[in-house]
């Protein structure tokens, strides 16, 4: 793996990337999507890779709708392991998988075969490549570190003290799975293992050489499943459904549960956690230090730049004026909360208490109110810089100046600048995971199928590892 | 007089079909003509005024004319505006006009407005419906409330309609079709706004309510001013040749049975289905991308067969049945649904690659000896990979290997990955030491293929044995029979069969799990008691299993549907008219079918359409009684309601099941709640309380199908229906109104002269009746049986409990004579009891009782079942709106989360993360706590939505 060459928003120590490697799920542990490097011209199929079963995502969605608010089509809020996401570092892809429990290394230029790692059970979530060594963990309840180059293991922890193996979502796996990624970060491996609180969700610290355990704390009232996030001093653990919790990275100690509408996905940057998509594709923005909602956006994926935010929902890719958006989404927030502060002292009055001109003078400043929220409203509608249509609504990264989305059986570059579509190409199923590295893009589908996209790539050569199966 | 009123009709000629002269209409502030000429990114340009903004994917489209958007009521949306905006807003006068197709009718719906009608806050205006009645809503500044003025003639769905409302300062007006048919003088002056309103197209939307339009829309126009009568017409005249005439509505026709989608593979299932007289029925398959298919060879049979082919995974289908046309009037199913994304069977492996000839003969042999087929098999003791194999060919087992060296494991994964089952179908699971990692009571098959009896002791394979069948094979015959009786030596598999045949060392099959109950009917027994008689949940629990079905498959929030069902070890759940039958003690699912006419719903004023015993799950279907086989789904048999006596058609509906007593009730077709539009049934009005009822009870016998005896004796409510100690225990009405009504369903005020009744289950004889005032049971009606006394329970509209307690002497033998005798002592009554309820939230006034021993339970307090002496008032909190179940030592119900109460030790406990169901999801029997997932659909962010199995820690 390349060494570190950008340190963004280091004072913050939010984000630390690697040149044009993808060395862990979207590239980093804000888990940005953003790749510095422009891609290529003329992106064509190199190869691909086409496991002999697909994914097993252990979820499969959420009820059709809500009967009682009469809410429709909801979201999904756990699709962490919809795909084989497939991490990049210098010529080597890497990635798990839910269906045959096996982390495989591919040769990233041909897509050779050139180890694969056994564990006893599935593996939902792409490993994390640092100095060498390939982290990841298992719902056999175990975390492993291996040798990145060769597949030899070099240590493997079991995450709880007891070995308890039940039947969890069809297969004979550890009542504590390892359902968040891996971070590995200052030579620390941060992850939890457990996804019922009755019997402990084990957050911890290793360390990344010997797995030795740092630290260990027992969240007894959420889950912990999806990708961690991370910055210098803090770990943002997603709870399946329900909203993310912020730990400090020094000891695990919790510091607050965001508020929100729930999901697994979740991207952290310099400022604020955004994540959802709730149950009907909003994401919602928490600033630092904050548990109450900033803003929501109808959207279930964001990229974020220091200048622009493009948000990707299931028809169509908008792009704002992010610092100006930030800046009105404040102010609604403080005329929000002095409204309510009016409201609450206007029901306080009553009919009978008060008298009608101190009624009027709370009615007026209502008003007033409302008029300046409704112009913080339009003017964040108007930081809108372009909208164009999409059908690409499984995932987005940025690459340079392009947005790559992925649709069902195709993706799509789409110009940063202005959102036109400079390319599509064909792709097997719905296309979950992207990953843009060292020129390259790797596309990760529901079929099980990955799909690498490379300037001037002649042929298409297909790794099956089986025979073909009956439907 | 507005000056601008009086437009010639050439003018308005023009107007209409020329937009840019449009733009110049006097007043116009909008014109809306949905087209797919004129949409853009993720929304529509506008004839004249703002652009339209789209949420939800609504379809725009002009083939077949006319050009329109198709709203399905979901969740799409037309926004014209978020805010008030001074330039859309009409002051003092206003038209809204718009050509719309209905296609269901709800309390409130929007076709055009700026509105906010919130409580007391009411303001703006509303282009809509009332039920059936388009109409216009507006408040002025005259009187700060909304007037909905209605037309008075009443709408047809799915025909289209021009529909307009007008105000003029002083007059509101509805005209539809170009006719005046409602005018209101209530409001004057300026129209009253409020601060902040969205403007919308096809939907009643304001900051608290949102009711979308179910229909489609040709276009929607605004003025700020008043239009005449004569532009009115005009405009209608202009425009009516473009939409279609009315044609003659489809006469709807329900199978005779079914229809029933049974998987054939992940991309194809059968869809099967009967009519009553010979038919050449077809299918139309609605694809997800919006084509249809036309299946069937349109034979002239009863029984009808179609294959769907090229299903592709996790979409939605629907498909209609279709019958020939009636003259011109066609004859259709109502629209079904069916998800590929519910297909559970397992992985195959691949179809070549290792040849394992004699472990194919092997692996034969093991599902021969075992009868073992689907769950979880561990494997010690094996040589190579290939039986493990071998049975994953052959059957729907995960096979584990457990192997202690680790040196041979890479070997055994070779195989299982040269042969695609590595992971999901077969795996192989490093374990040293004495101790199995696995949990209690998993596995339906443990083969022993090493030479010698493992290392393993006798007492830790039992642990992991799943009783009700669960298997143990020897597969060796190296080791003598004495090393094996040593090995077996005291423990619980001691009554294994040595030697037997097939090649075989060692065979042990376990039994049921003692003290382990069953939970066959919707409240546990038909004593409807809600307690399973389970010994053994209770203390502290941790899960046993969890998985599928999740959320998707299921009705939202499993609302006062039928519970469901656990015996013999197998657990059978009911989503939305799909059927689950899975293992009780892995959660492996066994079988699911799609049943588009299963479903029920406010079975608090019904019963469930399911029983089980033994190894059959009886389910009511329409007329039918089906036999479903617990373990394969098959629909093994089915029973007919008695036609006794009925004028027209009949449906089954109450199901009680015992080893040789089947018995049911009738009801009159189609009058079962079902709870397809969310209803909540919760508030007291007719349509949610009223109950329904059956005209005729009867018994048959469940092997040969013989009728055994009917009753008929007055309206039967279907939600006392009681069995104990050989009783039948139920509330009738003979009130002939009630008796003669033309539905079931019946509204309180019919059901008078209400009987307490007691029949001889096994002949039908009434051995008592007691004549009761039970009105004031107007919320609902339960019953529930214990210790020779029989429980009427259920509240009055103001939410107060009602209890009455009579005496139930146990049924005497069958005699002509004894009847007499019984009456004069059953019916007596012991106690009775009333007070408000206590929890006062989340359906606190329909708790179902529960009864444990001599103690009965009802809303937070308990009761001696005998005299009625108030024994506590503190149970536990129960925050959410489910009831409560129990074991003979544990109640269980939902607060925030899954919820228990030992009563021991009094202790509450919950399972964080994850809740159960507004009614009944938490089942105790055969020594796990078992719920399936009813959380589907919540708000709530709970965690987790899973179906989940707990166990005793001490469950051994």
């Amino acid at each position: 793996m390349k060494l570190p060459v950008t340190l963004l928003a280091l004072a913050l120590g939010t984000v630390v990337t690697y040149g044009t490697d993808w060395p862990t799920y979207r590239r980093d542990y804000s888990r940005s999507g953003v790749s510095p490097d422009p891609l290529p011209a003329n992106l064509t199929e190199a190869w691909s890779w086409k496991s002999a079963h697909p994914p097993q995502p252990a979820w499969q969605g959420e009820a059709k709708w809500d009967g009682w608010n009469k809410v429709y089509d909801m979201k999904a809020r756990q699709t962490f392991d919809r795909a084989f996401h497939v991490v990049v570092a210098g010529d080597r892809a890497y990635f798990g998988s839910s269906a045959d429990d096996q982390v495989r290394c591919l040769d990233a230029r041909t897509g050779a075969p050139l180890w694969t790692f056994s564990t006893e059970g599935p593996v939902r979530l792409a490993p994390s490549i640092v100095d060498g060594r390939a982290y990841f963990g298992s719902d056999d309840g175990c975390v492993y570190c291996v040798d990145a180059a060769s597949g030899k293991q070099v240590w493997k922890v079991r995450a709880t003290p007891v070995d308890r193996r039940i039947p969890g979502n069809g297969r004979l796996i550890s009542v504590w799975p390892v359902r968040t990624s891996l971070v590995v970060q200052d030579g620390l491996v941060y992850t939890s293992a457990g996804m019922f609180p009755a019997e402990g969700v084990h957050l911890m610290a290793l360390e990344a050489a010997t797995g030795a355990e740092k630290w260990r704390q027992i969240q007894t009232d959420l889950p912990a499943q999806g990708y961690l996030l991370a910055s210098k001093s803090r770990l943002y653990v997603p709870a399946g459904r329900n909203n993310p919790a912020v730990c400090d990275l020094q000891n695990g100690k919790r510091v607050r549960v965001v508020e929100g509408a729930g999901g697994t996905y979740a991207l952290l940057t310099d400022d604020m956690l955004v994540f959802g998509p709730g149950k009907t594709g909003q994401l919602g923005a928490v600033e630092e230090g904050q548990s109450d909602q900033l803003a929501t956006f109808q959207g279930n994926h964001m990229i974020v730049t220091p200048t622009r935010s493009y948000l990707h929902s299931d028809t169509e890719i908008t792009a704002l004026d992010r610092a100006r958006y930030l800046e009105l989404a404040r102010e609604r927030k403080r005329l929000a909360t002095t409204q309510g502060a009016v409201n609450k002292k206007l029901k306080a009055l009553g009919k009978k208490n008060g008298t009608e001109t101190e009624r009027d003078a709370l009615q007026a400043q209502l008003g007033d109110l409302g008029k300046r929220l409704d112009a913080a409203t339009l003017g964040m509608d108007q930081c809108l810089l372009w909208r164009a249509p999409s059908s690409w609504q499984h995932c987005v990264v940025l690459a340079g100046d392009t947005l790559i989305a992925g649709g069902t059986d195709e993706v799509a570059g789409i110009s940063a600048a202005d959102g036109k579509v400079t390319w599509r190409r064909k792709v097997s199923g719905r296309a979950y995971g992207i990953a843009a590295s060292n020129g390259a893009v790797f596309v990760s589908t529901d079929q099980g199928t990955i799909h690498c996209l490379r300037s001037g790539g002649t042929q298409a050569s297909v790794h099956p590892i089986a025979p073909a199966i009956a439907p | 007089m507005n000056p601008f009123r009086r437009i010639s009709p050439l003018a308005l000629a023009v107007a209409l079909f020329l937009p840019s002269a449009l733009a110049q209409e006097t007043g116009l502030i909008g014109h809306w003509e949905f087209s797919p000429d004129r949409t853009q990114n993720s929304g529509m340009r506008a004839v004249s005024g703002k652009e339209v903004t789209f949420s939800g994917g609504p379809r725009v489209m002009k083939d077949p004319p006319p050009a329109r958007i198709e709203l399905p009521g979901r969740d799409e949306g037309i926004l014209i505006s978020a805010t008030l905006d001074k330039a859309l807003v009409p002051t003092r006068e206003m038209t809204a006009e718009a050509w719309v197709r209905v296609d269901r009718v709800t309390q409130w719906g929007g076709i055009l407005g700026a509105i906010q009608d919130n409580g007391e806050f009411e303001r703006g205006w509303i282009l809509g419906f009332v039920n059936s009645n388009f109409s216009l809503g507006l408040v002025s500044e005259k009187t700060s409330r909304l007037t909905y003025l209605s037309s008075t003639t009443t709408f047809e769905t799915n025909h289209w309609y021009h529909v307009v409302g007008t105000y003029d300062g002083t007059e509101m007006r509805v005209f539809v079709n170009g006719a005046l048919t409602g005018t209101s003088k209530e409001q004057s002056g300026p129209i009253l706004y409020p601060p902040s309103a969205p403007m919308v197209i096809g939907a009643y939307k304001d900051d608290d309510e949102r009711y979308p339009l179910a229909g489609a829309i040709h276009e929607v126009r605004l003025y700020r001013r008043a239009l005449a009568a004569t532009e009115v017409a005009a405009h209608y005249n202009a425009k009516k040749s473009l939409f279609p005439k009315a044609t003659p509505a489809p006469r709807f026709f329900k199978p005779a049975y079914g229809p029933f989608v049974d998987w054939q593979d992940r991309k194809s299932a059968v869809v099967t289905w009967e009519t009553d007289a010979p038919q050449p029925t077809r299918l139309t398959l609605d694809e997800p991308n919006g084509s249809k298919r036309d299946l069937g060879d349109g034979s002239l049979n009863t029984r009808h067969s179609v294959l769907l082919n090229g299903l592709e995974p996790d979409l939605e289908y629907h498909y209609r049945l279709i019958a020939p046309n009636e003259g011109e009037r066609p004859v259709i199913s109502r629209r079904y649904q069916f998800d590929t994304s519910f297909y559970y069977q397992p992985a195959r492996a691949a179809k070549s690659g290792v040849a394992t000839a004699p472990s194919a003969l092997r692996a034969g042999e093991i599902l021969k000896a075992s009868g073992v087929k689907q769950g979880y098999c561990l494997i010690f003791g094996a040589t190579n990979a290939q039986v493990a194999v071998e049975l994953v060919r052959q059957s729907d087992l995960d096979v584990i290997l457990v192997e202690p060296d680790a040196t041979r494991i890479p070997a055994l994964r070779a195989t299982l990955d040269a042969t695609a089952t590595q992971g999901m179908r077969a795996s192989v699971q490093h374990v040293t030491g004495t101790q199995l990692p696995y949990g209690d009571l998993l596995a339906n098959l443990i083969v022993f293929e090493g030479p010698q009896p493992p290392a393993l002791a006798a007492a830790e394979i039992h642990r992991v044995l799943r009783p009700a069948g669960g298997a143990l094979l020897a597969a060796s015959r190296a080791a003598d029979e004495s090393a094996w009786r040593r090995w077996l030596g005291d423990s619980a598999l001691k009554g294994a069969e040595l030697s037997v045949a097939g090649d075989f060392r060692l065979r042990f099959q376990r039994g049921k799990l003692p003290g382990g109950g069953e939970w066959g009917h919707q409240y546990g027994g038909p004593d409807n008691s809600s307690c399973s008689q389970d010994e053994l949940v209770k203390g502290d629990l941790q899960v046993a299993w969890w998985g599928d079905p999740g959320p998707r498959p299921m009705p939202d929030r499993g609302n006062r549907n039928p519970a469901p069902l656990s015996v013999n070890g197998r657990l059978f759940v009911q989503g939305n008219r799909i059927l689950f039958g899975l293992d009780a003690y892995n959660g492996a699912i066994l079988w699911n079918f799609s049943a588009a006419e299963v479903r029920r719903a406010n079975v608090t004023r019904d019963c469930s359409n399911m029983a089980a015993s033994g190894d059959t799950l009886y389910l009511a279907h329409n007329r039918y009684c089906i036999a479903v086989d617990g373990q394969s789904g098959n629909r093994r048999t089915r029973f007919e309601v008695p036609r006794t006596g009925a004028t027209g058609p009949r449906d089954w509906s109450y199901v009680a099941a015992g080893r040789d007593l089947l018995i049911g009730s009738r009801v009159k077709t189609d009058g079962s709640y079902l709870g397809d539009d969310g209803e909540w049934y919760e508030e007291y009005a007719p349509d949610q309380v009223s109950r329904v009822t059956s005209d005729l009870l009867f018994a048959l016998d469940p092997q040969s199908g013989k009728a055994l005896w009917e009753y008929s004796g007055g309206a039967v409510l279907n939600s006392t229906l009681t069995i104990g100690d050989g009783m039948i225990f139920f509330l009738e009405s003979r009130n002939p109104a009630a008796v003669q009504a033309a539905s079931c369903r019946i509204a309180n005020e019919n059901l008078t002269d209400q009987h307490l009744v007691c029949l001889d289950q096994r002949t039908g004889h009434k051995l008592w009746e007691k004549d009761h005032d039970f009105k004031s049971l107007e919320f609902m009606t339960y019953l529930v049986y214990g210790k020779n006394t029989v429980v009427v329970t259920g509240t009055d509209r103001n939410k107060h409990y009602h209890t009455f307690a009579f005496n139930a002497p146990a049924a005497k033998q069958p005699s002509d004579s004894g009847d007499d005798i019984a009456k004069a002592i059953g019916g007596r009554l012991l106690w009775s009891e009333s007070h408000k309820e206590d929890k006062g939230h989340h359906s606190g006034h329909l708790q179902h009782p529960v009864v444990i021993g001599d103690v009965f339970y009802s809303d937070q307090r308990s009761f001696n079942l005998v005299t009625g002496e108030t024994l506590r008032r503190d149970l536990p909190e129960r925050r959410g709106c489910g009831i409560m179940s129990a074991g003979k030592d544990a109640i269980f119900f939902r607060h925030h989360f899954h919820g228990m109460w030992d009563l021991a030790s009094n202790k509450r406990s919950q399972f964080e993360g994850i809740r159960s169901g507004c009614w009944l999801s938490l089942i105790p029997a055969g020594g796990l706590l078992l719920a399936p997932e009813t959380s589907a659909g919540c708000s709530c962010t709970h965690a987790i939505q899973t179906s989940i199995g707990y166990i005793p820690k001490a469950v051994q």
